[in-house]
């Protein structure tokens, strides 16, 4: 079962996909249906080995091109709609035991101009109002396959936080005739204890107002939207200080750092943003090397969210483990 | 399995095909691997369509 729930309370849709529970989870590396088949064994999703990247659509999708109809009907008070969109599963690598930040910064590139192309797809389709670019990383988070791999949701809507940024945005922009992430990113370069890593195209930095104590903004120094506003230069630069700071957190503990990736950029949906700015966000969920960030009554009941960290000083921390890049 | 589609842009290669389930795949080669798919298949672009795969034009036009 599978359809769009509306929150009246909170003005927002909630997704049902009940098939997901029946997911694979946490397969043997010898059974990961994200290698590709090997011949004589067992058939993945990835029937040839040819590639750098793949991507294919999920098998256990929370949104689908053809969704069924609801479970249920909706209501004046309760809408119910189906839940139309794209699922999709972007596959980093044909290894299995590697992850982003091992990963020579040539693959990350590859990465980021095949963001690019699907963005440029799906934004395309009619049903999707908004591609969403993600990758979860690590156990901490709930991933359930362990081969390096993100993800791409084409929902049918704004999704809330994406269009609070916007409004946000379209406010600051009629107030000051200026652009919110450039002021941010200028304020982040002016101050200079919060800048983690920085190039020609991007700053990386933990912002003022983070939430969790290693969240790093990476923000895009020209003023441009969507991943299809890149020159190859910057998407080179963008290749270079993301294996900079993914290389980074995996230093800090010695471990491989667990995190939420999202891309943020406009919407799909026909309507100019000229207003915004793309930017990627980690949320990284631990707070020490063996200790998570919970999200608890505060953060999930109110919304506010409490940081037991100072940014100037985990900025600091990450500062010490970032290495320029190497191309071959 | 049916080869569905495939495209190049400039030295990113890709290739569509269409798993047993009718859901879509597409492989990403860059450089030298995966040469074989270089060339734009119409026969194979018209197969896409009738799967179902082919994706409708820009929604951009005329409303922006």
């Amino acid at each position: 079962m599978s359809e769009l729930r509306w929150n009246p309370l909170l003005g927002e849709w909630t997704a049902t996909a009940t098939h997901r529970q029946a997911r694979t989870f946490l397969p043997p590396a010898d059974f990961c249906p994200l290698c590709p088949t090997k011949p004589g064994g067992f058939p993945t999703e990835i029937p040839e080995p040819t590639y750098d990247i793949v991507t294919f659509e999920n098998q256990f999708p929370s949104l689908l091109p053809d969704p069924p109809e609801p479970a249920v009907a909706g209501t004046e008070l309760y809408p119910v709609r189906p839940s139309k969109g794209v699922c999709e599963v972007l596959v980093y690598s044909p290894k299995h035991s590697t992850t982003l930040a091992d990963e020579p910064v040539e693959q990350i590139e590859k990465l980021v101009r095949v963001w690019a192309d699907r963005f440029r797809e799906l934004s395309e389709l009619d049903e999707v109002d908004y591609v969403f670019i993600f990758e979860n990383k690590g156990e901490a988070i709930g991933v359930t396959l362990h081969h390096p791999h993100g993800q791409i949701y084409g929902y049918p809507f704004i999704p809330p936080r994406i269009q609070r940024e916007l409004d946000q945005s379209r406010a600051h922009m009629a107030q000051t005739g200026r652009c919110l992430l450039c002021d941010i990113g200028g304020e982040e370069l002016k101050d200079g204890r919060r800048l983690v890593a920085t190039n020609e195209s991007f700053i990386a930095y933990i912002p003022f107002f983070a939430r969790w104590p290693y969240e790093v903004h990476i923000s895009a120094v020209r003023h441009w939207q969507a991943l299809t506003d890149m020159s190859r230069t910057e998407q080179r630069a963008l290749a270079a200080i993301l294996k900079m700071v993914i290389a980074a957190f995996d230093k800090l503990f010695d471990i491989s750092f667990p995190y939420m990736m999202v891309l943020h950029q406009r919407p799909s949906d026909g309507r100019r943003y000229d207003y915004y700015h793309f930017h990627l966000e980690f949320y990284p969920p631990l707070r020490t090397a063996n200790k998570l960030k919970y999200l608890a009554g505060s953060e999930t009941g109110a919304g506010l969210f409490i940081n037991d960290t100072l940014a100037e000083e985990k900025a600091q921390e990450l500062r010490r483990h970032i290495q320029s890049v190497s191309w071959s | 399995m049916i080869k569905a589609d495939s495209e190049t842009e400039k030295d990113m290669r890709r290739r569509r095909i269409t798993l047993k389930d009718g859901r879509y795949l597409i492989f990403y080669t860059f450089g030298d691997k995966g040469a074989e798919s270089d060339s734009h298949n119409e026969a194979a672009k018209h197969e896409s369509v009738k799967a179902g795969l082919e994706i409708p034009g820009s929604k951009r036009d005329g409303d922006v």
